[in-house]
């Protein structure tokens, strides 16, 4: 019976592998195996970004943009400077008032499927997010500016009207809203679920296969009016785990990783001869923000009072090993061309304290701050559990306060969880005290952002959502610079960052740097297209990347087939060798007498 | 073999409670152990082990011994308090479900069905994703889980227990039901209630682990579960750290749960002392100064005109309470004869009839003495020697038919199956097979029915057709009717003798049934207490027994005639 | 017979209905909803009601709970398990993309964890209270107390980081090999997680393999066999047969127990398998998808336990419904 069992259980995993065999076969059928003298590059992605459209992506990945726009197109490119370089349009002139911009494209632009690209798409592009469900790009077309309509002067113009001056129309949304085929966006009327077609582009890449949560296989656009890209395939494999991708980059199984590499692996991976590490800046910032609604913290010196006593020097050398800088009292990243040129922020515990006493929370000995009441000073930080540096960075941070008498104590949630709590519902605002959050970088780069993050909750725009915190006079600021010219914008936005730290409604902790790890060998083109990392559309074209690709890089995984023989074989000689020392013991352990 | 038994299990038991006892003393002690302070940033980031910090620091520059110290608090905190809540859950529901019965005993355990055919950790992170984190919710969301696990191994045993005499007698008596299950039952479900307390904290140390691990447990609590949350997080095994990071709160992890597994698994043994292992093969005989050894020269030859003779055979049982069972007996049998070996329960009979075989599973041994068997020592054959001296030689027609056939095979499959040691084929075996289970009177249609299938004189016939399908020199037959209806007893035994007749086999009858004997064999043996008080032909003992033990035996019954029933004949060919 | 067959029915009936209406339930008791997914963090402090219904409208989620709950049964009736929120396709699409993975990668450590669990159980018991027995009895616990996770990050690092043997993530490799390179890739890539899976799994298999033939071996029949003067092989063939019959239960009703465990395993090593997915789709508040995972997760509990009732009278052959006793 043992043996049978066995034999069953032989040829069940036999079963197995031809199963994986079979499967795997059927997974390869589209993919024709790539042809000679084909440059490819191997990028790991952290997440599964859908069919990579703008209503459909899910944000998994550190840049969903970046990634998006190496299929689609923007008129402009990119939002990260004061003056982007015009990419699909030729040219855009505004009217006096600039409520009226007339775009020209260039001539003979195609989408991915051959069919023509004019100014019809673009009329269609700005109605269509209009009407679609908020997302990420709506605001930029609903809000501020907030766009009327538009007509399609001939074939290649078009004229977009606005409700509102909009002098930032060439960076946002010029910059940012991709452009998309009338042909096949005009006859889904729920976007948000279009996740059964591959995605129709103008971009230089076209994705041509999609295994959920696995890979994407795109491949150049040879006729983009940029020229045809410098690489011929980009594979981009799914590894969530941060860890596993970085070892696979060190093995060579990978030739670029699109996310951070972690503090503790930087110094492992330039050891490398292989590998190179590129440093740049990221727009992104980390902050805790405080529920401005609510006690203690509807009181701007207590908020103040934490950010002076909070030493984000400390936290960017032990939280980042020194991978970022530290947050500014301005908020707006120091590299954006927004930012307060001399924002920045002091650490002063004397002074916290002082303020702190003058709100009215009297400290005894070296105990908890208790207001006149008798109310301790103590709040509580929710944060996602997930997040293991936010964790690190507030078990630092509350020993800090502990200094000055605040107690503060950090209570993790899933994400989902987290945002419920933070976000104002249908029951009304919310409850928390504070939050750690995080902004990535298109928020530091838009000339509008303080207005859409920052303006009083309850008037048109976005609203102070994140800290429920009102300004008057910021608003005031604010919602004059949406509409005025750009050069003109920078003081009135400088003033809105002052009152910004003075207030401290949130408290950035640190600007994380862009550490991005790359294997020249395969591709050595990267550059560092400022906000977007290496990993960006431009690094692959040729006016703006050095051309120095190295040979076509050998599809190395082609030679393991002989894994299978010796697993199966492996196998075999185990049951066989397990079978026969039964037989010899059972043979050698006839019961005697006795 | 002595005080042997039980000492895997039993020193497993030491070694997991020695575990789980160290661990709970680094927990108690951790501020003495610890130097640093586990949440203080007490030194540079990523430091390797040093005298200071002496497994080095992590990422922020926190003392990883202290952690590691610390973190047993909390991993022993939830995995024992969470047993103890899903313990206790369990046995409310088993108590509940099982002595009051009525109507909540079928919905209730169907509840404890369901929850045990969930996966339970999947179930386990919802819960905990969804209802947050914390030490308590931590220990409701795994307890939730793992009640029913106690709950079904505990129900069983109130069943069992409620039917007890005493519980029967404190019920017709009216006590209350606080006081019987006070009293009588919730008592006796200590020992098993402990065993599954011990297995459910061995399942929810491993579940915090897991949970922290995933990012749902609390990552703001010090545990192991955390460290290595934050260790993988922050890719610590792609650095140097993974060896001081990540392996000791693995290893801390996989002790404290080593240390309930083997106490769990130390307690099951004592519940079900069979896992004890005993060996199958007793080592005495390689023993130095085993009198077995010494004790056996060469023996003198068989005496003549017997098949079997048994001399000074002298069989001890080992253990705590050491009995000699077969003391110093000798007898002998010849071809064609029946021998009735008689005695009340525990004067040795049996003991005789596995030794005679060579059956004897330790603590019984054979101290001294020979069965000499067509002119060869048995005691003497070793390996396949003795194997093919049975049923071929000898063989037994065990007492109790219902459990010496296994139930998984068909009663001509277990007889052809003893068929085929002595015949080249299979089909030559498959016709003998056949043809014996005819011969004891099973008819052809019964011969595939399964074991169960079968009443018990059915089942007596297939023993004694399995013992002489090898026309074996001797047939044991150990109580081969005890438990039958009379009939049946005399149309058994009948059939013995036909069989003795026809295949001139010589039987041992081994009853405590005096008059049976009587009635039925040549010879007659009497035993007690391991020894023979009286041997010789039955006319003899049974008319003028001079032994007591021998006339209070035949007191039992009267001799009454043999006859064979006529109804029963049909089946045994002529 | 057939009432018996009947009861059984609706026995499973009566649990999947049960598990169904738990699977409805479960998701929606949480705090958080999709529509906080949908929705942007930048866009959903500033979302009007009626944006918040039309986002959940896609997927049927804008509606009452008692719509939703008869929407959610009619739905079913009909193969249809709505639209999963994460991957705006419908779950059943998103299921099967996973489905052969896990049943890769879970089928196999149920194959492994039984062949070497039964063998080494098996050959425990044998020689049990020997050296032998006492070693790997001691060993398999030990093996069996270590948490898949740290197994599978040692693992990892051993093969992975140190030697370079094996690849670190995922189940397909970054570019396109195909045919028996690819199915080499993806063996290669499954050997980790199924090892991990398998000594997790091993021990419970053991000890009841173990257990199981202990307690056979203590049976009368087993006596009776040796008496009849079968040798070792044949008297462990009968032992064995016996001693099969709680393996069979516990290996397909571990199968649950597996799935859920594999999640783990998945997240170290990338997989992606149904266990990751459901992980995923908690955190995403995915109800669609949760609803449909915990569908297929039931009917596969409840369909090990069906094929276990129907191998159960081929095994044990005193459950097997035929005639009454004979005399």
């Amino acid at each position: 019976m043992a043996r049978r069992t066995c034999v069953f259980l032989v040829a069940s995993l036999i079963a197995l592998a031809l199963g994986i065999a079979a499967s795997s076969q059927a997974l390869a059928q589209e993919d024709d195996a790539g042809g000679e003298g084909q440059t490819t590059v191997r990028a790991a992605l952290t997440g599964f970004e859908n069919n990579l459209t703008p209503f459909t992506i899910t944000f998994a990945t550190g840049r969903p943009d970046d990634l998006l726009m190496l299929v689609y197109d923007s008129l402009f490119w990119s939002q990260t400077k004061e003056d982007p370089e015009a990419w699909l349009a030729e040219s855009a002139a505004p009217s006096d008032d600039y409520r009226t911009w007339t775009v020209k494209l260039r001539p003979n632009l195609t989408w991915h499927d051959g069919r023509p690209l004019t100014a019809e798409d673009v009329k269609f592009t700005f109605d269509y997010f209009k009407d679609a469900p908020p997302g990420r790009w709506t605001h930029h077309v609903t809000d501020v500016p907030p766009y009327d309509s538009s007509e399609v002067v001939d074939e290649r113009t078009v004229r977009l009207r606005f409700a509102a001056p909009a002098p930032q129309f060439k960076i946002l949304p010029g910059a940012d809203l991709p452009i998309l085929p009338k042909h096949v966006w005009e006859d889904i009327e729920s976007p948000g679920t279009a996740t059964e077609m591959l995605p129709v582009g103008s971009g230089p890449y076209k994705l041509t296969r999609i295994v959920p949560d696995q890979r994407y296989r795109l491949e150049a656009n040879e006729d983009y009016f940029k020229g045809k890209p410098l690489v011929d395939v980009l594979e981009l494999p799914i590894v969530r785990d941060t860890s596993a991708a970085f070892q696979a980059l060190r093995t060579g199984q990978l030739d670029i990783v699109t996310e951070d590499v972690p503090p503790a692996v930087v110094e492992r991976l330039e050891e490398s001869d292989q590998i190179e590490v590129h440093r740049g800046h990221d727009f992104a910032s980390t902050e805790l923000r405080f529920n401005a609604r609510k006690e203690p913290f509807d009181n701007p010196r207590v908020r103040k009072a934490i950010s002076l006593a909070i030493d984000r020097e400390a936290l960017v050398e032990r939280v980042l090993q020194g991978d970022g800088e530290p947050g500014n009292d301005n908020w707006v990243h120091p590299e954006s061309p927004w930012a307060l040129p001399d924002g920045e922020h002091e650490r002063d515990v004397e002074r916290a304290r002082q303020m702190l006493d003058q709100a009215g929370f009297r400290r005894r000995g070296e105990g908890v701050r208790e207001s006149a009441d008798g109310e301790p000073l103590e709040f509580s930080v929710l944060v996602s559990s997930l997040d293991a540096e936010a964790l690190r960075a507030l078990q630092l941070v509350e020993r800090q306060l502990r200094e000055i008498g605040v107690d503060m104590n950090t209570e993790s949630l899933d994400p989902a969880a987290l945002r419920q709590r933070t976000t104002p519902g249908p029951q009304g605002p919310p409850q928390h005290d504070a939050y750690l959050g995080t902004f990535d970088w298109h928020a530091h780069t838009d000339p509008d952002t303080l207005y859409f993050f920052f303006h009083s909750p309850g008037k048109k725009g976005i609203g102070a959502i994140f800290t429920g915190w009102s300004n008057q006079r910021f608003d005031q600021l604010v919602e004059r610079a949406t509409t005025m010219e750009l050069d003109e914008r920078k003081p009135v936005l400088h003033d809105a960052q002052r009152i910004l730290a003075e207030e401290a409604p949130l408290i950035t902790l640190w600007y994380r740097e862009d550490v991005t790890a790359y294997r020249p060998a395969a591709y050595s083109g990267w550059i560092d297209d400022s906000g977007h990392g290496l990993f960006t559309k431009r690094s692959f074209l040729e006016p703006y990347a050095e051309v120095g690709t190295a040979d076509a890089v050998v599809d190395e995984a082609t030679d393991s087939w002989w894994w299978l023989v010796l697993v199966a074989v492996a196998l075999a000689l185990l049951v066989a060798a397990v079978l026969l020392i039964r037989r010899r013991r059972s043979a050698s352990e006839e019961q005697s007498f006795e | 073999m002595t005080g042997k038994a039980s000492s895997t299990g039993r020193r497993l038991g030491w070694i997991g409670a020695a575990l789980l006892i160290v661990s709970a003393l680094v927990a108690i002690f951790a501020p003495l152990l610890a130097s640093h302070d586990p949440e203080a940033p007490s030194g540079a980031p990523y430091q390797s082990p040093s005298l200071e910090f002496r497994l080095g620091t992590n990422d922020v520059g926190q003392d990883l011994f202290a952690q590691l110290v610390y973190g047993a608090r909390i991993s022993l905190t939830i995995g024992f308090l969470s047993a103890v809540l899903a313990t206790l859950l369990g046995l409310a529901v088993a108590v509940v479900a099982g002595y009051f019965r009525g109507r909540v005993e079928g919905p209730l355990m169907r509840v404890v069905d369901l929850t045990l055919a969930l996966p339970f950790f999947v179930l386990v992170i919802v819960l905990a994703a969804f209802f947050g984190r914390g030490l308590l919710i931590t220990v409701v969301v795994i307890s939730a889980v793992l009640w029913a696990k106690p709950a079904r191994v505990l129900y069983s045993n109130v069943v069992k227990v409620r039917e007890y005499q005493h519980v029967l007698a404190a019920r017709a008596m009216g006590a209350s039901p606080q006081r019987i299950l006070g009293r009588h039952v919730v008592p006796r479900l200590t020992t098993l209630g402990v065993s599954q307390f011990v297995r459910t904290a061995n399942v929810a140390v491993f579940l915090e682990a897991a949970l922290a691990f995933l990012g749902l447990g609390d990552p703001t609590r010090i545990s192991w579960g955390s460290m290595l949350f934050f260790a993988n997080a922050r890719s610590a095994f792609l650095t140097d750290a993974w060896l001081y990071w990540i392996v000791p709160p693995g290893v801390a992890l996989t002790i404290v749960i080593v240390g309930f597994a083997f106490v769990g698994y130390a307690l099951e043994e004592r519940t079900d002392p069979r896992l004890a292992g005993r060996r199958t093969r007793p080592r005495t005989r390689a023993r130095s100064g085993d009198r077995s050894e010494t004790e056996r020269p060469s023996p003198a030859p068989q005496a003549p005109g017997t098949v079997l003779e048994v001399r000074n055979l002298t069989v001890r049982y080992g253990g705590e309470h050491e009995v000699c069972a077969v003391d110093d007996v000798s007898f002998t049998l010849a071809p064609g004869r029946t021998l009735g070996l008689v005695g009340e329960s525990g004067s040795g009979k049996s003991t005789l009839a596995f030794a005679l075989l060579g059956l004897l599973r330790p603590p019984a041994q054979v101290l001294a003495g020979s069965v000499l068997l067509a002119g060869r020592d048995l005691r003497t054959l070793r390996g396949p020697e003795a194997t093919r001296i049975r049923g071929r030689q000898i063989s037994l027609v065990p007492q109790g038919a219902m459990s010496a056939l296994n139930p998984a095979y068909t009663v001509h499959r277990q007889v052809s199956e003893a068929a085929a040691l002595t015949r080249p084929s299979s089909d030559e075996a498959d016709a003998r097979a056949t043809e014996m289970l005819e011969r004891v009177g099973i008819d052809r249609a019964r011969h595939r029915a399964y074991p169960h299938e079968l009443s018990g004189g059915m089942r007596q016939r297939a023993l004694i057709a399995m013992a002489v399908v090898n026309e074996p020199r001797v047939v044991v037959a150990d109580e081969p009717v005890t438990g039958l209806d009379v009939v049946t007893q005399g149309r058994i035994l009948h059939l013995l003798l036909e069989l003795r007749e026809q295949l001139g086999l010589a039987v041992i009858l081994i009853s405590h049934d005096m008059p049976l004997v009587a009635r039925t064999v040549d010879d007659i043996v009497v035993m007690q207490e391991g020894r023979i008080v009286e041997s010789g032909p039955v006319e003899t003992v049974a008319r003028t027994p001079r032994h007591p033990h021998t006339r209070a035996l035949l007191q039992v019954g009267e001799l009454r005639p043999l006859r064979a029933p006529e109804s029963d004949r049909s089946g045994v060919r002529r | 017979m057939l009432t018996r067959g009947l009861r059984r029915g609706l026995g499973y009936a009566a649990v999947l209905f049960v598990a169904l209406l738990l699977n409805f339930a479960l998701p929606r008791i949480a705090p958080g909803d999709p529509a906080d997914y949908l929705l942007p963090p930048e866009a959903a402090g500033d979302v009007t009601p009626q944006q918040r219904q039309e986002a959940l409208s896609d997927f049927g989620l804008d509606a009452s709970i008692p719509v939703q709950l008869q929407q959610y049964f009619v739905n079913l009736a009909q193969g249809d398990l709505g639209l999963s929120v994460r991957y705006a396709r419908p779950v059943t699409e998103v299921l099967a993309d996973r489905i052969a993975w896990t049943a890769m990668l879970v089928g196999g450590a149920l194959v492994l964890s039984t062949l070497f669990g039964v063998l080494l159980g098996f050959a425990s018991a044998w020689r049990r209270g020997s050296a032998a027995d006492t070693g790997t009895l001691t060993s398999v616990m030990v093996i069996d107390a270590m948490p898949p996770f740290f197994t599978g990050l040692l693992l990892m690092f051993v093969f992975s980081v140190q030697l370079d043997l094996l690849p670190v993530f995922g189940a397909l490799p970054a570019s396109g090999a195909t045919g028996v390179a690819l199915a080499g890739d993806v063996l290669e890539r499954l050997i980790l997680p199924l090892v991990t899976l398998t000594l997790g799994y091993l021990g419970t298999v053991y000890l009841v393999a173990r257990a199981s033939l202990i307690g056979e071996l203590e049976e009368d029949y087993v006596l009776m066999a040796r008496a009849k003067g079968l040798d070792a092989r044949g008297i462990r063939r009968h032992a064995q047969r016996n001693a099969l019959i709680p393996v069979t239960t516990i290996t397909l009703v571990g199968l649950g127990t597996l799935v859920g465990g594999a999640a783990v395993v998945e997240t170290v090593f990338s997989y992606p398998g149904l266990g990751l997915l459901i992980y995923d789709a908690v955190l995403t508040r995915d109800y669609p998808l949760l609803q449909g995972a915990f569908l297929l997760l039931a009917a596969g509990v409840l369909l090990a336990n069906f094929v276990a009732d129907l191998l159960y009278p081929l095994l044990d052959p005193r459950v097997r419904p035929t005639g009454a006793q004979v005399g």
